[in-house]
């Protein structure tokens, strides 16, 4: 999870409880250490995820960049990823998908709507 | 201005004149008719006169020489024939003059003719009588002096001249009588025919002062236009050229000789194309000088838009222009006028203001999304607390953060139509990008479709365009429309109307509804932000219609509201056919 945002980990954390999914999840608050952790999957010096939860407006390196950056990897460039973000815009939308995402998932300001992230999350991982 | 005629007719000026001519020549041809009258009359009069001098003259004679023949016969002294001797003598002289005179006078002279043989058997009866004095004495020449013959004789000498006298006479007194006449009408002719052409003369006078008088105003106020005509366009704040229907340049004010660069004594007289030149301020080209159409085809040019004004030191200039024929009463055209305006500072402000707007909406963007995410999480951890730890909160806790909840969804509502309303305006679209409306329509229905159903509103929509607009924007436009009319309906289920047509110039699309209605004095203000005319009961951001004004404003357009006939709102937008630029 690439998430700058300590309320948003932990409601994301919740709601992949909520849904039981089963992972180990490691979480980078910003765009460069996003970058430095694929890196280092890339050499083999550290774990290779299987989906990446991406925000797009995050420190030092945006989410755009982050997805642009690992679609551009050797072996990393097929993990799956999924955009979390607060953005509606259809611009970020149409940028995200020309990147090739995975998902594009709207933080929802209703709680309900927000723990479906998990059941989202779920499918995606199955669907490897 | 209106010419004034000069106040006196020339056409009866023209017949005083023709009067005072003949007048004139009736007094010079009068004049010299009566001087010949009157030098006929005095011949005349003289030739009378002569005559009956000559009558008197040679009767008196006769008398002389009858008087010493008498005077011989009584004495018969031989000194009593010396009167007779110089009669006699005289006679003939007497004679010879009096045919002399009588020459023109054929009457007199036919009476001379009769006169004459009778003197001269007189003369020859006094002669005889002497003679028979001499010879034969006194008795005998009594004796014939008795017969009388002398006497018949001299009566009939009396009667022949007393006849030519009165003749004479009588004519002398006609001749003056027709000299004197002549004189008469030539007096008369000459005071009257004075008099009038004195008259003349005066109303000459008169009309010749007043058309001198009316020459100087006429000068004096076509002086005057000429100045206040000069002042005037001095004073224009814009720049004005004049030109001849050559194009060649008779009037240039103070203001288009700064922008220009040329001043006045350097310009008249030369072409308009050496001292007015421009160019498009994109392409560079040669502009097309409005002068150009106004006197080709006699139209009035209006100001276009991004013309660069190049002044004689090179210096580029921003302007609006526009050109005008100058045409005389008979309509045809003798020359243009061209006025101008430097809109440099307008141009800057332009883009100052552009710059401001365009700052200004990105730090509404960047600050509402940025306040979205704190929200976010005030909404989303209060709902967790309350349903994690209800048990724990009470009713009062519960209701608390019921009320913190409430507040928090509001701000979300109002952060994102925030955003929405400051990324109304970015317009930024590529050439001949064109968006569906119906496809638009489709999918702001679709976004509303919980609404829509609650309400069962029913959407009627007619033939839709496609319009050069983000489709987004249209999305937005008309989420906030039917939006609208669905939340202000009245208690009939909302039907709302969506129909489009061409009108001149671009595009008009109205959404008309039938419900509550918007009353007249709120129809400009329902656009302005944050201006609601609802409180808590139809809850809303207050920034929906504020939002597509300025989606519309942003392509050109314009947005208002009108009454539907039999009840509720009529919302029309139009979006002109091709962008405008600025």
């Amino acid at each position: 999870m690439v998430e700058d945002n300590r309320a948003d980990i932990f409601l994301i954390q919740e709601a992949l409880e909520t849904a039981a999914v089963d992972a180990e999840l490691h979480i980078v608050q910003d765009g460069a250490a996003a970058m430095a952790f694929l890196d280092a999957a890339e050499a083999g010096m550290g774990p290779c995820p299987n989906l990446v939860l991406l925000d797009l407006n995050l420190p030092k390196r945006s989410g755009t960049e982050v997805l642009e950056y690992l679609r551009q990897m050797t072996k990393c460039r097929d993990i799956r990823v999924l955009i979390v973000t607060s953005s509606d815009s259809e611009y970020d939308r149409a940028a995200v998908r020309k990147l090739g995402a995975n998902g594009y998932f709207r933080k929802p300001s209703e709680l309900d709507e927000f723990l479906k992230l998990g059941s989202v999350v779920k499918e995606l991982l199955k669907a490897e | 201005m209106k010419r004034s005629t000069p106040s006196l007719s020339r056409v009866p000026l023209m017949a005083m004149l023709l009067t005072a001519a003949l007048i004139a020549g009736a007094i010079a041809y009068l004049s010299f008719a009566n001087s010949h009258a009157r030098a006929d009359a005095a011949e005349q009069s003289a030739v009378s006169s002569e005559i009956a001098q000559t009558t008197a003259e040679l009767l008196s004679t006769i008398k002389d020489a009858e008087t010493g023949q008498r005077g011989f016969l009584i004495t018969g002294r031989e000194e009593y024939l010396k009167p007779h001797g110089d009669a006699a003598a005289a006679i003939p002289t007497i004679l010879n003059r009096f045919r002399r005179v009588t020459e023109s006078r054929m009457d007199q002279r036919a009476r001379l003719d009769q006169l004459e043989p009778v003197v001269q058997a007189k003369m020859e009866e006094l002669a005889r009588l002497i003679e028979v004095r001499r010879t034969r004495g006194m008795d005998a020449a009594r004796e014939l002096v008795e017969t009388d013959r002398g006497k018949r004789l001299m009566d009939e000498i009396r009667l022949h001249c007393d006849e030519i006298r009165k003749v004479a006479e009588g004519r002398l007194r006609a001749y003056t009588a027709r000299a004197e006449a002549s004189a008469t009408k030539l007096r008369l002719v000459s005071t009257g025919g004075s008099l009038l052409l004195l008259f003349f003369l005066g109303v000459a006078s008169v009309s010749v002062m007043q058309g001198l008088a009316n020459r100087e105003q006429l000068f004096r106020q076509a002086a005057e236009n000429a100045e206040h005509l000069r002042v005037t366009l001095n004073s224009i704040g814009d720049a004005v050229i004049a030109t001849d229907e050559n194009r060649r340049i008779t009037f240039i004010n103070p203001v288009a000789e700064r922008l220009t660069g040329w001043p006045e004594s350097e310009v008249l007289g030369k072409p308009i194309s050496d001292v007015f030149r421009i160019v498009d301020e994109t392409s560079r080209e040669t502009a097309a000088n409005p002068l150009d159409r106004a006197i080709d085809e006699g139209v009035i040019t209006g100001l276009a838009n991004h013309t660069v004004l190049i002044a004689r030191d090179g210096s580029e200039i921003p302007i609006d222009d526009s050109g005008a024929p100058i045409r005389t009463e008979e309509r045809s055209i003798i020359g243009a006028i061209l006025v101008f305006r430097d809109i440099s500072e307008r141009r800057k402000m332009e883009l100052k203001l552009k710059t401001s707007n365009e700052q200004l909406a990105e730090f509404v963007d960047g600050a509402a999304h940025d306040l979205k995410a704190p929200m976010r999480a005030i909404l989303l951890y209060s709902q967790r607390l309350a349903a994690k730890c209800a048990d724990r909160l009470g009713d009062d806790g519960t209701k608390y953060l019921d009320a913190i909840a409430q507040g928090a969804r509001r701000t979300d509502k109002l952060l994102i139509a925030l955003v929405d309303y400051a990324r109304a305006a970015q317009v930024d679209l590529p050439d001949g990008h064109r968006a569906n409306v119906d496809a638009a329509v489709k999918a702001a229905l679709a976004n509303l479709n919980t609404e829509l159903e609650a309400a069962r509103a029913e959407v009627v929509t007619g033939a839709l365009p496609e319009l050069p607009v983000h489709e987004a924007h249209l999305v937005r436009l008309f989420q906030n429309l039917v939006g609208n009319a669905v939340k202000y309906r009245a208690e009939a289920a909302p039907k709302i109307r969506i129909s489009g047509s061409h009108t001149d110039g671009g595009w008009r699309v109205q959404v008309a509804d039938n419900g509550l209605g918007i009353d007249a004095s709120y129809r400009e203000t329902i656009f302005q932000p944050f201006k609601r005319l609802h409180g808590e009961e139809l809850p809303g951001s207050g920034i929906g219609l504020a939002t597509c004004k300025r989606i519309i404003e942003g392509y050109g357009g314009k947005i208002w509201v009108e009454e539907t006939p039999g009840g509720g709102s009529t919302f029309c937008f139009t979006v002109p056919d091709s962008k405008k630029s600025g």
